[in-house]
């Protein structure tokens, strides 16, 4: 993989690019899937490639291919160049790269137990007991889910770094969906559609308890159809990791991203309200609001020790006692905005993706009130737990998020379950109604998924957090 | 390159041979991929990938295995299916699905008059994306607003092959552009597809881009309220796909998942729509058999409003006592884990009405005009619940004149409701959609849709 991967960077040196990466990938994935207790889906992956990045009259190319002979790296490197001739035509400025040191290094994320060592059949009885056992009167789909990945990766630039590293992830979830002819209701655990994959192996997976948690699973999804719908108010409202992390992702992860800040994102998925000139200046949200990227987080899925730009990773504070003081950049874009450095924040999902600049576990710093405590000193207010739908404007100002379920909080105490919550908000003024955040106790890093650019790459993303507490927040039941 | 269909099925054979007695399946996907986006002016993304996926399938009654690999030689696809015949030992159960038989209509001649295809495509990609863009930047920046956008090309082929005799290969093509244009408080958007280059008029779609944002700037605030409004045809398409995927499903159907379950024969939305999915109307990007290899046959899944077709794949078809129509979702093996629907209705299409925009303004006293929704999500699948945001130019409409743009909202409600509403179906369609078959809808007038929330922008 390394001859392969300086092979390819050499060839399009010779073609005459400024500036050239190539990163090699080797990739092996497992999903099984299995509903009402059959098999959905039992797939497994094996997957090799290359993809090569140039700079050429300061403009990018970037071309891929999974043919790794002499003359298919060739016609690579070519095609990367010839793209890029192609678009130095419609150019304003050369693209320009923040400085970063060559390194020759290699970082192997070390799991307890190899999940792809665990039997096939282990899993799938697993899983099979899992449906089974949420399969019940009223419940419809009865679904358990397995994910495993590990890429080997291989990236090599024209500055002469030359770096392995090999990320192995775990994930696993169930999902009840109980229907009583006028209406859906769904309770998953731990996460709702991802899987909360952790960079972790098979312990992951046993740690998580997905048996045991599956009667508690059918049963609150039957109990869903019959509770009765959040009442409209305005409240403290206590979101739990699961749906807080999804709420960092949208409107603190995306919204700090230097390419959507510079407009790079803004004919898809769009832009930001945040302005460079808005760095240390921006109040984002109360003052026990902390927030940090760190791709060096030990256990989280996106963790790395080198982002695939070659930048080492660490760790960049995004906001401090509720101000903004920091955005998440590529070598590109920390150039535009005049910073010394990437924050090291550049992930592709494969080979055969350029990389863009990823929320590498951006994460709420937990506070200093046990989780118990935070519950018991709310004297009128509602738990939200699971993200079931989310929706946010392309400047990641006005949002809505629904979740599965909510319970009512009375004098402390939590009471009745509600269905259908949904909370609707502005992010700096949510952000600023936090008071209060569940210590370090309970804070636990959330694996999730992240649909980014074009063509759109799911790319692996976690974030780091706790129960926080948010005042006067406006809830409401489903409106139809 | 296209390598032809004698090429991937001389893989697919050495692959079956390694089937050792089961059932098996073979899918090959040779594809090329092209992008150029901008921003700003600039191209800043500039992108060429290709390759070949091969996913082997193999059963044995009611077990089931699958292997995906990337695979440039016929050994690995050989290998896939060792794998797969050897995983299968520890597959657990899983419901019948009868392998479809062969049907010459799903195997084309690469050298003869390909649905869907336009040679031009391959041998021009690279070169055409850049002259687009260029084209694009220069228009939109003489009109006064920044450019930004993205032009996309794609080939590819697809060979399906089973221990059924089943052999379905097509070639296809498409090439899809959108544009944004940005000046200060305006946004404006245009959108084209089809299959071949021919289709594009990149400077027109360009234009109407930098016109919608001239018009967008300075807009006031709205309340939020229930109003009618006017789709354009990148709005009206967000409706018209979520009732079809989420209704239209024959599994969700049975499982009562769907707004259709027990409804068939009734009238279910306005009288005025007819939704039908076709994979053979060049008015879109044909998609000649679905993912399983069987043949995609028109499924008028509304018409007159009336709940009249559902879609099914091999399983789910067999599973309702149903024949498959051709809709197991065409997707590339290293999708994500997200786990997909059992089936895609990926050529969509809302019939032509007789309403010009024009005639819509006309007739509106009070309501506003919306340009494309942007992040819809369900918020509940059954009713199909939607919440959005409004996006790249909203108008008010006052008096049937459109009398200046307003902030974007915030809107929850559901599609079904929403397209119970409808007075007016436009008389021009649109094929709006990336990517894989694409959603042909003209623009829609509704007489109510809920707003619940307002933005400073
Ligand atoms: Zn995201």
């Amino acid at each position: 993989m390394r001859d392969v991967a300086q092979r390819v960077v050499s060839m399009a040196d010779g073609m005459g690019a400024s500036y050239v990466d190539s990163r090699v990938v080797q990739r092996e994935r497992e999903f099984i899937s299995v509903k009402n207790e059959e098999v959905e889906v039992a797939n497994s992956q094996d997957d090799m490639g290359v993809g090569v990045r140039v700079l050429v009259d300061g403009a990018w190319g970037f071309a891929s291919t999974n043919r790794l002979d002499g003359r298919s790296l060739e016609k690579c490197a070519r095609r990367a160049v010839e793209v890029a001739r192609g678009g130095a035509t419609v150019r304003k400025y050369p693209v320009q790269l923040a400085p970063e040191p060559e390194y020759q290094d290699e970082w192997i994320r070390s799991v307890e137990i190899d999940p792809f060592a665990v039997d096939m059949a282990k899993k799938l009885e697993l899983l099979t007991e899992c449906s089974k056992e949420m399969l019940r009167e009223g419940v419809g789909v009865a679904r358990a889910s397995l994910v495993f990945e590990r890429d080997t990766q291989v990236f090599a630039n024209s500055s002469g770094s030359l770096i392995r590293q090999v990320f192995t992830e775990s994930g696993g979830s169930l999902y009840a969906l109980a229907v009583n002819g006028e209406q859906t209701q769904v309770r998953t655990y731990p996460c709702t559609i991802w899987h909360d994959i952790q960079g972790e192996g098979w312990e992951t997976i046993e740690a998580r308890d997905l048996l045991g948690n599956a009667p508690r699973v059918a049963s609150e999804a039957v109990q869903l159809l019959s509770a009765r719908p959040c009442p409209e108010m305005t409240t403290d409202v206590i979101i739990a990791p699961n749906e807080l992390a999804l709420q960092i992702h949208e409107s603190v992860g995306h919204a700090v991203e230097a390419d959507r800040i510079l407009g790079h994102e803004a004919d898809f998925a769009g832009t930001s309200f945040i302005d460079p000139d808005m760095l240390g200046e921006l109040r984002y949200g109360s003052e026990v609001v902390n927030l940090f990227a760190d791709p060096t987080l030990p256990g989280s899925r996106i963790s790395y020790k080198y982002d695939d730009e070659g930048v080492k990773a660490g760790r960049v504070d995004l906001v401090r006692d509720g101000v903004l003081v920091g955005l998440t950049t590529s070598r590109e874009s920390a150039h535009e905005l005049g910073l010394d450095r990437s924050g090291g924040c550049m992930r592709a999902n494969n080979f055969d993706h350029i990389p863009l600049v990823r929320m590498p576990n951006v994460s709420l710093e937990p506070g200093d009130v046990s989780y118990e405590d935070l519950i018991a000193s709310t004297k009128k207010g509602i738990l939200l737990d699971q993200n079931r739908s989310w929706s946010i404007d392309d400047r990641r100002l006005n949002f809505q998020f629904g979740s599965e379920a909510g319970w009512l909080i009375e004098d402390g105490q939590i009471t009745e379950m509600v269905r259908d919550p949904i909370y609707a908000d502005i992010t700096p003024q949510f952000w600023s109604k936090c008071d209060a955040i569940a210590d370090e106790d309970d804070w636990r890093i959330v694996g999730y998924a992240c649909g980014k650019g074009a063509p759109s790459q799911d790319g692996r993303v976690a974030h780091g957090c706790s129960h926080a507490r948010f005042t006067g927040l406006k809830v409401g039941g489903k409106k139809s | 390159m296209i390598l032809g269909k004698k090429c991937l099925q001389d893989m697919a054979e050495m692959g079956l041979r390694q089937a050792d007695g089961f059932e098996a399946e073979i899918h090959l996907e040779n594809y090329n991929y092209g992008l150029t986006r901008f921003s700003e002016g600039q191209i800043h993304q500039n992108i060429s990938m290709e390759g070949i996926y091969v996913t082997a399938r193999v059963f044995d009654g009611r077990r089931c295995s699958e292997v995906t690999a990337r695979a440039p030689e016929p050994e690995k696809v050989a290998e896939a299916v060792r794998r797969a015949a050897e995983a299968l030992v520890a597959g657990a159960v899983r419901p019948q699905r009868p392998l479809p038989g062969p049907d010459k209509a799903c195997s084309v001649d690469e050298n003869g008059d390909i649905p869907g295809f336009d040679a031009c495509v391959p041998e021009n990609a690279d070169r055409w994306r850049g002259r687009v863009a260029e084209r694009a930047v220069s228009v939109i920046e003489r009109e006064g607003p920044r450019p930004f956008g993205r032009v996309a090309t794609e080939f590819s082929e697809r060979l399906i092959m089973n221990t059924a005799e089943l052999i379905s290969y097509a070639p296809r093509t498409s090439c899809n552009v959108s544009f944004t244009a940005i000046r200060d408080t305006g946004y404006g958007y245009s959108e084209r597809s089809g299959f071949s280059l021919d289709a594009i008029n990149a400077g027109e779609a360009a234009s109407e881009a930098a016109g919608g944002c001239n018009l967008s700037r300075d807009p006031e605030p709205f309340p939020e309220g229930e109003y009618p409004v006017i789709l354009l045809p990148y709005a009206a398409a967000d409706l018209v796909s979520f009732v079809a995927r989420l209704g239209a499903d024959g599994e969700a159907v049975a499982e009562g998942r769907s707004f259709m379950s027990g409804r068939a024969g009734e009238r279910v939305v306005s009288d005025l729509l007819t939704i039908y999915d076709d994979g053979a109307d060049e008015h879109g990007c044909p998609i000649l058999f679905d993912g399983e290899g069987v043949r995609k046959r028109r499924v008028d899944i509304i018409s007159e409003g009336i709940a009249s077709g559902l879609l099914y794949n091999q399983t789910t078809a067999a599973a309702e006592g149903e024949v498959s129509t051709g809709h197991a979702p065409v997707v590339r093996a290293f999708g994500s884990f997200r786990g997909g629907a059992s089936v895609s209705p990926q050529n969509l299409f809302l019939a032509e009405g007789d309403a010009p925009v024009a005639e819509m303004i006309e007739d509106t006293d009070l309501g506003l005009l919306i340009t494309t929704l942007h992040y819809t999500r369900v918020v509940e699948p059954r009713d199909v619940v939607i919440t959005g945001m409004t996006r790249n130019g909203t108008f008010l409409v006052r008096n049937g004149e459109i009398v200046g743009p307003v902030k974007n909202l915030r809107f929850t409600d559901s599609y079904v409701r929403a397209l119970n509403q409808v007075t007016h179906v436009g008389s021009q369609s649109l094929l709006c959609g990336e990517g894989v078959g694409g959603i042909r809808v003209p623009a829609l007038r509704l007489d109510s849709l809920r707003f619940t929330g307002t933005t400073e922008f």
